[in-house]
């Protein structure tokens, strides 16, 4: 069968499968009652589950279908098989899953050990001390909301029978990991193969989700013999799946007279949802970026993720950083303020520099040059004149409201990315490709879907034709399936980018050596092995944690009017340093994408939470704002090398603009901004009645 | 058991008469002009249609626009497009720019002015704009019609007056010279979280003289405001109007706005000040 | 009901509830895929189709409204030169929307020119936002329009001078 997206597969006679949903979000589950079914349609429990009733993604398990407990709002109890989309969603709102009802929790506690999820605690030097002794103390809290993906095909599977195997189609960022799903969930009962189809822009939206639906999807093509489609509406998918995690963080800084900072406590809370995945990473990720690049020799970090009864909360691009980012960004823009330091100034005058360590105890990685970013930065934005000049205006003017044209503001943040997991994520993660050389020696690369990045493949031919000698023309990257791809991990950019270039790039390099004196055909397989110099020690959290690292800068320049609250961004400059880059063209359009989806969190894309539950008003009026905006964008690549490694950059607007972005809006307005996203609604609370 | 869908039944009338005869004899039937409205409503691909319903679509009548040199008439089934597109020469221009700011360009060419207008429990965004421009309505059902005032197409309340069996056939806008005109709108007028408001602010100044001045604001759900007291406290007034007199106005205007039993958020409160202080200082100019 | 209309030029009958969307006909009677359903609620903008050539969302409009209508779709519209400006315009601008926002950004660019051949910022802007999709930056769509309002122009003011010559004994 060809593959297309899952919503456009269409096969005579197949069955529609629908999802009975919980409509409290916690407690018992005691019955589950339909209407009188017609013949021809099934329902589905956890009690009709073969094999496994949980699928796995890391250290934490996520129910196929709720069994005996529910934990979120509208959590999967039940599926109805049939054939008329329309009757089954008629039949899913009148059954009734009749749930003997606990006490929610969707705001725990930050230190409830009952709903601890992953933690992460560094302490360097003598925080409290260096705190109790400061010249001058900055304390913040701040926050960030969940973020949706808003990918362009809802989350869809589709289970057919196939030459006596189960082929299961399904747009996932990890096929392997959708196959070891659906086989757990069958009790390996058939045959099985899980294929790749293609995906849009999914922000890491499809990085796990896919195998839930594909399980379930298998699960009703096992119960019914017949081909079935599971496919998510739009609303459904915005309703109840998994978002950004939203953050609490609460930063206090000691300082010198100077104004720099001498010590710091984090702490970071994020809330995971019901079911915390990549827990561990996430709290990681973030303890990392929760002091960014700056110097500070006495460091307190406490980073936590918690169980809650939201509908699950993790990964959309920027793993926890993003979030971390924008709170130090956030804190050192006040600092700076508070110092009466220009924020570019005062970043470069607190950057790490070479030799110096940072809370894992290793150097810089690569060779940042974060005071030439951001000195470059500054110089194409004229921040420093436009800095001063907005200044200015604010303390002249007598309020921010007793205007009556806009006023402007402009913001600068510094962030960092780091490629693939952390440290010992890439030892756990499997990393492997294949190369083949066919007998008329075209060459077939076997490896993880490249995603939305069309440069990415067409770099991987490109490299392979040059490192074996062949043309373009005869390099094939090969659709992905769980049968005769190998397991290569989990494909986001920045891991595809790093470690799945490297891993293709060494299987060429063995190939090219094998084709002098090997017949062909032959295979080579490879997977990305950790460099001996990078050493990471998870307990201690000491060493190098990525594989690679980009840096960026960002200044964001915009308007606030005073009558309408209503904010338009002027501008957005942004230098990356990432090494090598691929390909220009998508690189520059990789981060101007980047740079919209971020402003749509920092701005509009509020994703709130009422009785546990997402407010379907909130669908509806999803970033249109947002994307009314057209901002000039600049975007400067530096240290462009091609002997270099290519890192990834897909999270760094996420993880600068919106600190950026409030920066701005601080200096627009003359109120502090401590949330994402800075709604007008939010604007207009802080700046108090009229 | 849910019952399968039942049959539906579209007519097509070709011409007003015909429609009014169909509206009588079938009072239950759904009366469906561009139909966004119903459409954005409906959770799932089923259009929720009741068993018989009356389709406006090729009623000649209610396409026409036609224009004389006092006013610009609209059928009530001209969709919104096409008012944007003749009537960017003849109309106001905060009232063109108005229209096309109302929905995503996709639903414009299928709205139409009369299913706007007529949508129960929201007041869209073209009743305020037929409020302050005091249009009049052309009503039809069978054997009868009548024009009324805009500002009597919906009660004080913001519930419909129209009785049973009328639909809006005709939209008469008087073409006159505002030459003060603000416009402004914020969020979505059917979803109050959004906070919407709709602001509309003409005024007509004459030999040195506020010669007419109307204000019309709209929110979520049924909120419409209209005051003819405060207009009237604007008309006549020099301009350019002394500051002090426009902060007056505005002082004057927040008071209303601000009773504990106007349903406004802060949000819209200053929205509609800052729309109103824009539109003051324009007069102050 | 026997729906019947003008589908991409073809007179086309298909018998559905009147309840359908069109959107639905478009891709499941017709198999015109190209044409995404996406929100269903008027707002992503993927399944525009044009309307009696007249922009329009197709999850808006139910079978019984496009009976006797003219319907093009983006597959219909990639046959004609006015696609070829906006093709060319977009390129320019190297604007490479998905394919599930394509249709509905090229259709929206058609419909912004055929109002105004030389848009504003503010009509651009405006039909930037009815598109809702992560794909690409909104500068690029909106530059791209500006490129396709150009080279319309251009080629329009091009067949003006041929028509010119024609009549010219």
């Amino acid at each position: 069968m060809t593959r297309d997206f899952v919503t456009n597969m269409f096969i005579p006679g197949m069955l529609h499968c629908t999802t009975v949903r919980a409509r409290v979000a916690r407690g018992r589950v005691l019955s589950v009652r339909t209407p009188k079914l017609p013949r021809e349609i099934t329902i589905i429990t956890a009690a009709d589950i073969p094999g496994e009733t949980s699928v796995a993604v890391g250290e934490a398990e996520v129910p196929v279908l709720a069994a005996e407990h529910v934990s979120y709002y509208g959590e999967p109890v039940a599926l109805l098989v049939g054939p008329d989309p329309e009757e089954l969603a008629l039949l899913a709102e009148e059954t009734v899953v009749e749930v003997d009802t606990q006490e929610p929790v969707y705001e725990p506690d930050a230190d409830d050990e009952d709903h601890l999820a992953a933690e992460r605690r560094i302490e360097i030097g003598d925080a409290a001390g260096e705190l109790a002794n400061a010249y001058q103390i900055v304390q913040g809290e701040y926050r960030t909301s969940a973020q949706e993906h808003m990918y362009s095909e809802p989350l869809a599977a589709l289970a057919t029978w196939e030459d006596d195997s189960l082929a299961v189609y399904t747009a996932t960022q990890w096929a392997h990991h959708t196959y070891r799903s659906c086989s757990s969930v069958l009790a390996a009962e058939h045959h099985l193969v899980v294929h790749v189809t293609p995906s849009e822009e999914h922000l890491d939206g499809k990085l796990w989700q896919p195998s839930l639906v594909a399980a379930r999807a298998a699960l009703a093509a096992h119960i019914t013999k017949r081909t079935v489609r599971l496919a998510y509406s739009a609303p459904e998918d915005f309703l109840y799946t998994s978002k950004r995690a939203p953050m609490f963080a609460s930063y206090a800084a000691g300082l010198d007279s100077e104004g720099n900072i001498r010590a710091l406590r984090i702490r970071l809370v994020f809330n995971m949802g019901a079911y915390p995945l990549f827990a561990q990473e996430l709290v990681d990720r973030a303890t990392l970026a929760a002091t960014g690049s700056y110097r500070c020799r006495h460091v307190t970090v406490r980073s936590t993720a918690l169980q809650s009864n939201l509908p699950p909360l993790n990964a959309l691009v920027g793993l926890g950083s993003s979030q971390a980012f924008f709170a130090l960004e956030s804190h050192t823009a006040r600092i700076a303020e508070l110092a009466q330091v220009p924020p570019h100034i005062w970043k470069q005058r607190n950057m790490r520099v070479q030799g110096e360590k940072g809370i894992t105890k290793t150097n810089l990685q690569r060779s940042a040059d974060s005071a030439r970013i951001i000195a470059e930065t500054s110089r194409r934005a004229d921040f420093q004149r436009k800095h001063a000049a907005y200044e200015l205006q604010k303390k002249r003017r007598p309020s921010f409201t007793s205007l009556l044209n806009p006023s402007r503001g402009i913001g600068f943040a510094f962030a960092s990315q780091g490629s693939g997991f952390v440290g010992r994520g890439e030892r756990e993660y499997p990393s492997k490709v294949r190369v083949r050389v066919a007998s008329n020696g075209t060459v077939h690369l076997s490896c993880p879907s490249p995603g939305t990045t069309s440069a990415l493949a067409l770099y991987w031919r490109h490299s392979a034709a040059e490192i074996l000698s062949v043309d373009r023309d005869h390099v094939i990257i090969e659709p992905c399936d769980s049968t005769t791809s190998p397991d290569a991990g989990p494909a986001f950019l920045s891991r595809n980018i790093t470690v799945i270039t490297q891993a293709l790039e060494n299987a060429c390099k063995t190939a090219a050596g094998r084709r002098r004196h090997k017949a062909l055909p032959f295979e080579v397989s490879r997977s990305y092995r950790l460099p001996r110099s990078l050493r990471w020690d998870q307990e201690s959290f000491t060493g190098t944690p990525f594989l690679k690292q980009a840096h960026a800068a960002a200044a964001v320049e915009l308007e606030v009017d005073p009558l309408s609250l209503v904010t338009r961004v002027r501008a957005v400059w942004m230098t990356v340093d990432a090494g090598r880059i691929i390909n220009r063209e998508a690189a520059l359009q990789a981060i101007e994408r980047g740079i919209f989806q971020s402003l749509g969190w920092a701005s509009t894309e509020n994703v709130s939470y009422y009785g546990g539950a997402v407010r379907y008003s909130d669908y509806e009026r999803f970033g249109p704002e947002a994307r009314a905006q057209s901002p000039e964008l600049s975007v400067e690549f530096l240290h462009v090398n091609a002997e270099d490694s290519a890192c990834g950059i897909a999270e760094l607007p996420f993880s600068c603009v919106p600190a950026a972005y409030a920066a701005a809006i601080r200096q627009a307005t003359g109120t502090y901004v401590d949330r994402l996203p800075v709604t007008p609604s939010l604007l207009e609370s802080y700046l108090g009645e009229t | 058991m849910p019952s399968k869908a039942k049959p539906v039944y579209v007519y097509y009338p070709d011409n007003l008469g015909e429609f009014l005869q169909l509206r009588r004899r079938k009072p239950e039937a759904l009366v469906y002009a561009g139909g966004t409205f119903v459409l954005k409503g409906a959770e799932t691909r089923m259009v929720p249609l009741p068993q018989e319903v009356i389709s406006l679509q090729w009623v000649e009548e209610l396409k026409r626009v036609s224009r004389s040199d006092r006013y610009v008439e609209i059928g009530g089934g001209v969709p919104l497009a096409r008012i944007v597109e003749v009537g960017s020469n003849v109309l106001p221009k905060s009232y063109t720019q108005a229209i096309s700011t109302m929905v995503p360009m996709g639903i414009l060419s299928l709205a139409t002015i009369g299913g706007n207008l007529c949508v129960q429990d929201h007041v869209l965004t073209a009743y305020p704009l037929v409020l302050a421009a005091e249009a009049r309505i052309e009503l039809r059902r069978h054997g009868n019609a009548r024009w009324i005032p805009a500002g009597r197409l919906r009660s004080a309340n913001g519930e419909l007056t129209l009785t049973e069996g009328e639909i809006v056939s005709r939209v008469r806008l008087p073409l006159e010279n505002w030459n003060v005109q603000t416009f402004a709108s914020f969020g979505r007028p059917y979803i109050a979280e959004t906070e919407p408001v709709v602001f509309v602010g003409l005024a007509k100044t004459d030999t040195g003289v506020v010669d007419d001045f109307r204000l019309v604001f709209s929110a979520h759900e049924r909120f419409i405001f209209r005051d003819r007291e405060l207009e009237a406290e604007l008309v006549g007034r020099r301009v350019p109007l002394p500051e002090r007199e426009g902060h007056m106005f505005l002082r004057r205007l927040e008071s209303i706005i601000s009773r504990p039993e106007t349903p406004l958020s802060s949000l819209q409160r200053r929205r509609i000040l800052g729309a109103m202080r824009r539109m003051i200082t324009k007069l102050c100019a | 009901m026997k729906c019947s209309f003008i589908l991409n030029g073809d007179d086309v009958s298909v018998q559905t509830p009147p309840s359908t969307l069109l959107v639905d006909i478009i891709r499941d009677h017709f198999g015109l895929k190209t044409t995404r359903d996406g929100c269903l609620q008027g707002e992503c903008g993927f399944c525009s189709v044009l309307l009696d050539n007249s922009l329009a969302l197709s999850c808006m409009v139910p079978a019984f409204r496009a009976h006797r209508s003219e319907v093009i779709t983006i597959d219909g519209f990639k046959q004609t030169d006015d696609y070829a400006d906006i093709d060319q315009g977009f390129a320019r601008a190297q604007f490479e929307p998905c394919s599930f926002c394509f249709g509905g950004r090229v259709l929206t660019a058609h419909a912004v020119l055929l109002f105004n051949a030389a848009p504003t910022d503010m009509e651009l802007r405006r039909a930037a936002a009815s598109i809702r999709c992560r794909c690409s930056a909104t500068t690029r769509f909106i530059m791209g329009m500006r490129y396709a309002a150009q080279y319309r122009r251009e080629r329009e003011n091009a067949l003006k001078g041929q028509t010119g010559l024609r009549i010219l004994p």
